[in-house]
C-alpha cells in the first residue's frame, strides 16, 4: 500500500470546495463520485476501516484526472496522487477492472494498447507513404512520437498525416520511430504504477531515439508528451530530449512568419485545453497563436478557460471501464460550448478529439475538427 | 427489523438504483470532527445503513411512512456541507436521504412577483448562475456558495458576509411543501404573498430546523433583482486599533455597504497563498496581495452611488486628523473578477494556510464550537480582545475573521486531534463561549448546532425554553425519526464531549 493513499488525508478538511467542479460529480450529483470522498475512500482503505467495494472502484477508476479538484482545492490535497496510489493498491490486489489490465498487459505483450501487432504502427500513415518512407528510422533531431491512439485508430489518422504534411509544406526534417516506437506507458502512469516493466518500455523508446540523433521530441498527443515531460524526465533526470507539443512548433513557425494562413475560415468555434496541456502543464497559449491567425476565425472564451477550462471526459482510462460516464460528460461540455454560441469544438489531443465525436451524437449544428488538420486545409 | 428486510422496502420504493448498501456511499464524508475522531478512536463511526436518493415526492412520503412505522432514523441531506455534524448518521440503519441525483430542478421562475420554487438538491450557485440571466439572484449567500443546495440552506438557515445587508436564507423563504414524520403533506406561508400574518409562522419554525421537523420537497423563494454596480477595497492599518476606529467611522457613512469584513494576519496568509497558486495556475492573471497588516478590512461597496460612496469611504479612512500616524494602504479593486478572486480567497482563506505546510500525519478538526459565534454588534471589538486573550492562554492561535455589523466571528483552529488535545479544546470552547454568553452572544450565527454544538444549547436559552422545543418536536415526530439526537432536542450523544467516548486504540 502506497503512503500517498493516506498523505493528503488529513490534509482535507472535507470543506467540499473541490465537489461542485469534479468532472465525473458532475455527470450524476453523487457524493461517492466527489474528489473529498476519493480521498476519504482512499485513507479509509489505507487505515483499513473500509473493504474494497464495488463503488469504492467505480469511483476509483472513473476519475478522468482531469485535476480540476486540485486547482479549487484551497488546502493543497494532491487529489490525483492520492487515486493513482489507490489504482494502484486495487491493481495490486487484483481489483483492477478487466478492461484496465488487459490495457496494461497489452503494452507489455504488444507494445501498443490495442492487442495489435506493433510491426502494423504505421498504418495511419498508408495514404501518405510517399511522403514518410524515407522518414522511418532516418537520423534527425526532430521525431514525432505518434502514440498508439492515433497510429492505431482509423478515426485519427487524419492528426499525424495533417501535421506531416504541415512539415513537408514548411520543409522540416523529421524522424519516426516505425515499428520501433513502443506505447509511452502512460497508462501505467495513470494507474500510478512505474515498475520494472514499464521501465524497460522507457527505456526502449530513450535508446532508440538517441540513436537516431533526436534533440527534440514533438508529439500530437497532450497524453504522450506529459509522459515524456513528466515521467521519463523523472525516470532519466538526464534525459537529453526537449520535448514539444505539436502546436507549440507550430506556434513558433506562425511567430516567425514560416506558416501563413491565407484562406479564410468564417466560424465561432471554442478551443478545448486537454488537461495534459492546459491544467497540467501550462500550454494554452501555443494553441491560441494558431487559431488567432486564422482569418475569419471568431475564438470563443469562456470565463472557465485555459487552466480552469473543462475537461471533455475522455481521460483518465475512464473510458475503458466507464465508457457511459465518458461520454455523458462530453455530451454535458458540448452542450456548453453550444451554449455559449461555438458552431464548432477545436481540439489538441486524440482523446478529447475521439469522446467528443461520441458527446455529440445527439447535439445539433456543433461539430469537432482537429487543429492541425484545420490548419492544413486552409495553407 | 432488520437490515436485509429494510433494503427489500426501500428497492420496492424506489428502484434499486436508488438505493444502496455499499459502504463507501455510507461512511460519513463531509464532517472534519467526525473525520478526526474516527482516525483516533476505533470503535467510532458514523455511518449510514442505506443510501437513497428518491425522484419524487410520492417516493419520500412512502419511505417516511415506512420509516416511521418501524422507527427508523431518517437524514435529509442536501450538498453535505454542514459544519455542526447536521448530516451525520448516529444510529444503526440510518437512511440518508440524498437529494442531489434527482430531486435537482427549477420548478418556477416568476419574474413579475419575484419568486422561484425549487426542489431541495438544487445547487445554490446554478440557481444563481439562471437567474443571473434575467438581472436577479437569491441573496443570501453563505461562504460554501459553491457548492452548497438550496434544501441544506434552509435545512440551516444559511447566510453569510453580507448578511448584515441583505439578510438570511429565512428572509427569503416565503413557503414550503414538507413532508411530516407520519408522511402527511403540508403547505406552509404563501409564494406569491408579500404580506400575510395568518396563523402561526410555519415556515419560519422549518427554516432552520435542520432536517429534525420535516423534509421540504419545494421551497417557495424570494428573489431581488441584482445589484448593477459595486467595487470592493482592501484597507489596511498597521495597528488593529485604527480598524477598530475605521469600523465605527464606516458605520456612520451614509453609504451602501454588501460587505465589511475584518481579516487577521492568519487570514491574510491564507488569502495570499490562494492568490499566488491561482496566479501561478493561470487561473488568475493580475497579481493580487492583500498587506499583511494588523488591522486589515475587507470592504464592498454597491448601488447607483458607489463611485461616490468610494470616494466618500477612501476619504473617511484616511483622514489624517484621525489616523495621522496610521494612514492606511488602500487598493481598489474594480474589475468584476479581481473582485471575484478576493472573495473567494476570503472564503477559502482558512483551508488556504494549509497551503504552505508538509500533509500532518494525524487527524486534525477544528474547534466546533467556536466556528461561528456571534456576539452583539456594538460588542464585537470587546470580544476580539478577550478572546485573544484566552486564546493566547491556551497557546491557540485561531484565524479570525468576522462580519463586523452582524457581531458575528469565525474563530477557526485546525487542531492535532489527540487525546490530551482534545481536553484542552473542551475547555478552550468553554472559556470563549462564556464571554460570548456574558456579552449575551450565540453559539451559532449561521452554520447551525447539529451534534457539535447542541450541548451548549439550554445554557443559551434556559431549560423552560429548551422544553418548549423538545415538545415540538415530540409533537411533530413523536418516534423520534428526522435527525435524531441533534439540535438538543433529543438525547445528547456522550460523543459532543470529546474524551467520554471510549478507549483509544
Ligand atoms: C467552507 C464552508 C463555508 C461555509 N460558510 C457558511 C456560511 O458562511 N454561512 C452558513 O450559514 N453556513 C456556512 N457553511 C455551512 C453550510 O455549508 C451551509 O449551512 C449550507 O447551507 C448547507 O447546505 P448543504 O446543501 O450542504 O446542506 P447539508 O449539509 O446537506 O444539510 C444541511 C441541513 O439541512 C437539512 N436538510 C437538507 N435537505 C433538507 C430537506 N430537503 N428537508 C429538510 N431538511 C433538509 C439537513 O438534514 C441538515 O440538517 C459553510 C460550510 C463550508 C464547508
Ligand atoms: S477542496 Fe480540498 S480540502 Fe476541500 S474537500 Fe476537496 S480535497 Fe478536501
Ligand atoms: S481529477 Fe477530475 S474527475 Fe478526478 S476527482 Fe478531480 S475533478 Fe473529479
Amino acid at each position: 500500500m502506497s503512503e500517498n493513499m493516506i498523505k493528503y488525508y488529513y490534509l482535507c478538511n472535507v470543506c467540499g470546495t473541490c465537489r461542485q467542479q469534479c468532472t465525473v460529480f458532475r455527470t450524476n450529483l453523487l457524493e461517492v463520485f466527489s474528489p473529498r470522498t476519493r480521498v476519504t475512500l482512499a485513507g479509509n482503505l489505507y487505515l483499513n476501516k473500509l473493504g474494497i467495494t464495488k463503488k469504492t472502484k467505480e469511483t476509483i477508476f472513473s476519475c478522468v484526472l482531469c485535476g480540476i479538484c486540485e486547482n479549487a482545492c484551497p488546502s493543497g490535497v494532491k487529489v490525483l496522487d492520492t487515486i493513482k496510489a489507490t489504482r494502484k493498491y486495487l491493481i495490486e490486489q487484483g481489483e483492477g477492472p478487466e478492461a484496465i489490465q488487459k490495457l496494461l498487459d497489452s503494452i507489455i505483450e504488444e507494445k501498443n494498447i490495442f492487442l495489435l501487432e506493433n510491426e502494423d504502427r504505421m498504418s495511419w500513415a498508408e495514404d501518405i507513404e510517399d511522403k514518410i518512407k524515407d522518414k522511418i528510422k532516418k537520423q534527425s533531431e526532430l521525431a514525432l512520437f505518434v502514440g498508439c491512439q492515433e497510429s492505431f485508430k482509423g478515426s485519427l489518422y487524419n492528426i499525424p498525416e495533417s501535421l506531416v504534411s504541415i512539415f513537408e509544406k514548411v520543409g522540416i526534417d523529421f524522424t519516426l520511430l516505425g515499428d520501433e516506437e513502443w506505447c509511452c506507458g502512460a497508462p501505467y502512469f495513470l494507474m500510478g504504477i512505474r515498475n520494472e516493466k514499464v521501465e524497460e518500455i522507457m527505456r526502449h523508446n530513450i535508446e532508440k531515439m538517441k540513436e537516431l540523433g533526436v534533440k527534440k521530441i514533438i508529439t500530437t498527443c497532450p497524453g504522450c508528451y506529459l509522459a515524456w515531460k513528466e515521467e521519463y524526465k523523472k525516470f532519466d533526470k538526464e534525459l537529453p530530449f526537449e520535448i514539444l507539443h505539436s502546436t507549440e512548433i507550430l506556434a513558433d513557425l506562425i511567430k516567425e512568419g514560416k506558416l501563413k494562413v491565407e484562406k479564410e475560415y468564417k466560424k465561432k468555434v471554442i478551443f478545448q485545453d486537454p488537461c495534459d496541456l492546459a491544467r497540467h502543464s501550462g500550454v494554452f497559449e501555443a494553441p491560441r497563436i494558431i487559431l488567432k491567425s486564422i482569418p475569419g476565425l471568431e475564438l470563443i472564451e469562456l470565463e472557465r478557460e485555459k487552466a480552469d477550462a473543462y475537461c471533455c471526459g475522455g481521460g483518465g482510462l475512464c473510458k475503458a471501464t466507464y465508457p457511459e460516464i465518458a461520454k455523458d460528460i462530453a455530451t454535458t461540455v458540448a452542450n456548453i460550448y453550444k451554449d455559449h454560441g461555438a458552431e464548432e469544438i477545436i481540439t489538441a489531443c486524440p482523446a478529447c478529439f475521439d469522446n467528443l465525436m461520441l458527446g455529440i451524437e445527439k447535439i445539433e449544428n456543433i461539430n469537432i475538427q482537429d487543429i492541425h488538420s484545420l490548419l492544413l486545409a486552409l495553407l | 427489523m432488520d437490515k436485509e428486510e429494510i433494503y427489500k422496502k426501500l428497492v420496492e420504493i424506489c428502484g434499486e438504483d436508488d438505493v444502496s448498501i455499499d459502504d463507501a456511499d455510507l461512511i460519513a464524508t463531509g464532517d472534519w470532527i467526525a473525520k478526526g475522531l474516527e482516525a483516533l478512536y476505533d470503535h467510532i463511526s458514523f455511518k449510514a445503513g442505506f443510501l437513497v436518493t428518491p425522484k419524487n415526492k410520492e417516493e419520500i412520503i412512502e419511505i417516511v411512512k415506512f420509516a416511521n412505522t418501524h422507527k427508523i432514523p431518517i437524514i435529509p441531506r442536501a450538498a453535505n456541507t454542514s459544519l455542526a455534524g447536521q448530516v451525520l448518521p448516529l444510529k444503526e440503519n440510518t437512511i440518508l436521504m440524498d437529494f442531489g441525483k434527482h430531486m435537482n430542478k427549477i420548478l418556477e421562475i416568476n419574474l413579475e412577483e419575484e419568486y422561484v420554487v425549487v426542489e431541495p438538491g438544487v445547487e445554490f450557485w446554478y440557481l444563481q448562475e439562471v437567474l443571473a440571466k434575467d438581472g436577479y439572484f437569491f441573496p443570501a449567500e453563505p461562504g460554501s456558495a459553491f457548492s452548497c443546495m438550496i434544501g441544506g440552506m434552509v435545512g440551516n438557515n444559511a447566510s453569510g458576509a453580507s448578511s448584515f445587508r441583505f439578510g438570511t436564507t429565512r428572509d427569503y423563504v416565503k413557503g414550503l411543501e414538507v413532508v411530516m414524520a407520519d408522511g402527511s403533506v403540508i403547505h406552509t406561508g404563501h409564494k406569491k404573498n408579500e404580506k400575510s400574518v395568518a396563523g402561526y409562522d410555519l415556515t419560519s419554525l422549518f427554516v432552520g430546523s435542520e432536517g429534525t421537523l420535516g423534509i421540504f420537497t419545494e421551497i417557495y423563494l424570494r428573489i431581488k433583482p441584482l445589484p448593477k454596480n459595486e467595487v470592493s477595497l482592501i484597507v489596511a492599518y498597521k495597528n488593529l486599533d485604527n480598524a477598530y476606529k475605521a469600523i465605527e467611522i464606516i458605520r456612520q457613512l451614509d453609504v451602501d455597504l454588501a460587505l465589511l469584513e475584518y481579516v487577521d494576519q492568519m487570514t491574510i496568509e491564507g488569502m495570499n497563498a490562494n492568490f499566488k497558486y491561482r496566479l501561478k495556475k493561470g487561473i488568475l492573471t493580475k497579481k493580487i496581495k492583500v498587506p499583511k497588516r494588523d488591522g486589515t478590512l475587507l470592504i464592498r461597496l454597491i448601488g447607483p452611488q458607489f463611485k461616490e460612496a468610494l470616494r466618500k469611504v477612501q476619504e473617511a479612512l484616511s483622514n489624517p486628523e484621525i489616523f495621522s500616524t496610521d494612514l492606511p494602504k488602500i487598493q481598489v479593486l474594480e474589475e468584476p473578477l479581481e473582485q471575484k478572486h478576493l472573495w473567494d480567497a476570503r472564503h477559502y482563506a482558512g483551508p488556504g494556510i494549509a497551503r504552505n505546510m508538509d500533509p500532518p500525519k494525524i487527524p486534525r478538526m477544528f474547534i466546533p464550537a467556536v466556528l461561528d459565534i456571534a456576539v452583539p454588534p456594538s460588542k464585537i471589538i470587546e470580544f476580539l480582545k478577550k478572546a485573544k486573550a484566552i486564546s493566547q492562554e491556551f497557546g491557540i492561535l485561531p484565524i479570525t475573521m468576522g462580519h463586523i455589523f452582524d457581531g458575528n466571528v469565525h474563530l477557526i483552529s485546525a487542531q492535532n486531534v489527540t487525546e490530551e488535545n482534545l481536553a484542552k479544546i473542551k475547555e478552550y470552547q468553554e472559556k470563549i463561549l462564556d464571554i460570548v454568553y456574558s456579552l449575551g452572544g450565540t453559539i451559532t450565527a449561521e452554520h447551525g448546532v447539529g451534534l457539535w454544538k447542541q450541548h451548549f444549547l439550554e445554557k443559551e436559552y434556559g431549560k423552560e425554553t429548551m422544553e418548549i422545543m423538545k415538545k415540538i418536536k415530540r409533537a411533530l415526530d413523536p418516534n423520534n425519526i428526522l435527525n435524531p439526537d441533534k439540535m438538543g432536542v433529543g438525547e445528547i450523544p456522550s460523543i459532543v464531549h470529546f474524551k467520554e467516548i471510549g478507549d483509544k486504540k
